[in-house]
This record gives C-alpha cells, structure tokens and sequence, in this order.
C-alpha cells in the first residue's frame, strides 16, 4: 500500500504540470487570420508582425464594402455597407476565436489554424 | 446470484439517473467535454464495494442504455471510451489502493475517462490539434475526480457492504 500522502503528492504534481502546460499552450497561439471572399481566400494576414495600425477597404460587387481595421494581435470590421451591421457589432476576432462573418457581403474573417469546434461531452 | 443481479440493476438505475439528469444541466464552463461526471460516484462504489466484474457490468449497461436515453450515436462513442478508460484505471488503482483511498481512485479514473474522450475525438475528427485541450481536461478531471471521488469514499464508509458472495 502506497501512503496517502504520497497519492496526494503526485496528484499535484500533475496539477501544477497540467496548469503549467496550460499557459505554454496559449501563449503559442499562431495569430494568422484569412480574409475570405465569396470563398476565396484574398489576403492572409500575420497579426503578430503588424507593425502599424492600417485599415482595408473591402469592395464587394458596384457599392458594398466592409472597412476592416488590422492592429497588432487583432482584426475587425469597422464599418460596412451591410444592413443589420452585425458584422461591425461582432467586435474584435479575439473575443472568442470565431470567425466574424458579414454574410450580404460574402465575407468572412478567421483565424487559419485549425479551431475544432467542439467535442461532444 | 439473484440478489447480485438486483443489487448491480439497483446500481444501474442509479448510476443511470444520475448520468441523465447531469447530462440536462447546462454546463458553466464553455470548454467541451467538461462535466462534473456524478454518475462515476456508483462506479467507484461498485468497485470498492463488489468487485471488478459488477463494476463493469453496471457500467456497461448504464453507458447503452444512458446512450439510448440520449438519443446520441456521439454520446454513446463518447461514452464508451471515456468509460472504458475510466474502468481501466480503477481496475488497475484497485489493486493498489485501500479503502480510504477511494478519493484517489475518482481522481484519476475522472481524468483517465476525459483522456478517453479526447482521444476519441482525435480519431473521429482525424487531428491531433485537439489534444491542446489536454492541460485543461486533466484540470477539471482532478477537480471533478476529487470532488465524485470523495463523495463515493463517504458513502462506502457509511454503507461499507462487503457483500464477498
């Protein structure tokens, strides 16, 4: 019979491994988003090289566009010809990781690596 | 052997309900996969209590019929592995651990049974990538195992069957 104590001792050892190997995972989260238009790919950008701010205009079609603003670690759609705006309301790509979508104008912003969505519990 | 079967049906049912009105409360924590695994508070009882086989037995059917209630082909696939990991793990502690180290044994079968599931949807979605949910699996698996894991210790020092039949 193994002591208690000792149980206890590698449980938290596993713990501390677990919470550590936690922090090391998402620190190496590759920021690389894809801009994609009607279902082609029209830019990919690294955000963690942005050096400045800028902003993209984004012509869909005779009079639609979507002003998507890019800063370092960060993306999103400042401003569009869309109706319900929801794309501009969507905010920033980082809150959440899903992609953000303006649906009218065929476009959508999301990250490239691969963002399982979900594992049946 | 008539009271043995009752006695595994008993538990069954009971690992069954619980497995089911667990599985309707709606989870805090966004990530997939995690839940607080109550029905696993009867397998670690059986197991101390009866034996290996009953253990296994109870599981087995509580994982088709829970499968069934749910309605869920991915439930049951997800299901069985976690279960069956689960099941290895106690089969292997039991053999190790004494009866005051129940809690020990919730511990490592709760994260042994995420591992289960995680590596089940490795397979099925066919990428490795999901295995960076691992450090907050085996997390909340040695939470959640503690907690079930102390829960099934208090109530086999109050019932404390040693049924050896």
């Amino acid at each position: 019979m193994i002591k208690t104590r000792y149980w206890i001792l590698l449980i938290v050892l596993i713990f501390a491994l677990s919470v550590l190997l936690f922090f090391i995972f998402n620190n190496k989260k590759q920021e690389t988003v894809e801009i994609v238009q009607d279902g082609t790919v029209i830019y990919t950008i690294d955000l963690d090289n942005i050096q400045n701010e800028y902003d993209l205009i984004i012509k869909y079609g005779e009079s639609d566009f979507n002003k998507v603003h890019v800063c370092r670690g960060d993306i999103y759609i400042s401003d569009s010809s869309c109706n319900g705006r929801d794309c501009v309301n969507r905010g920033h790509i980082s809150a959440g990781g899903f992609p953000i979508v303006c649906a009218p104008n065929k476009l959508i912003i999301r990250y490239t690596d691969n963002r399982f969505d979900g594992i049946a519990g | 052997m008539a009271k043995r079967i009752t006695r595994d049906a008993l538990m069954i049912a009971l690992s069954l309900i619980i497995f089911i009105v667990e599985s309707r409360i709606p989870s805090i924590i966004p990530v997939p996969g995690i839940k607080l695994g109550l029905a696993n508070i009867v397998s670690l009882y059986v197991i101390f209590a009866f034996g290996p086989a009953d253990c296994l037995f109870v599981l087995v059917c509580r994982i088709i019929i829970g499968s069934v209630f749910s309605g869920s082909v991915t439930t049951f696939v997800f299901s069985v592995t976690g279960g069956l990991f689960c099941f290895l793990i106690m089969f292997l502690l039991r053999k190790i651990l004494n009866d005051k180290q129940i809690f020990i044994c919730g511990a490592f079968s709760a994260v042994f049974h995420n591992i289960g599931q995680i590596s089940a949807a490795s397979v099925i979605m066919k990428s490795f990538s999901v295995f960076t949910y691992l450090p907050i699996l085996i997390i909340s698996g040695i939470i959640t195992g503690l907690l079930t894991g102390f829960s099934a210790q208090f109530i086999y020092q109050r019932l404390n069957i040693t049924d050896k039949s």
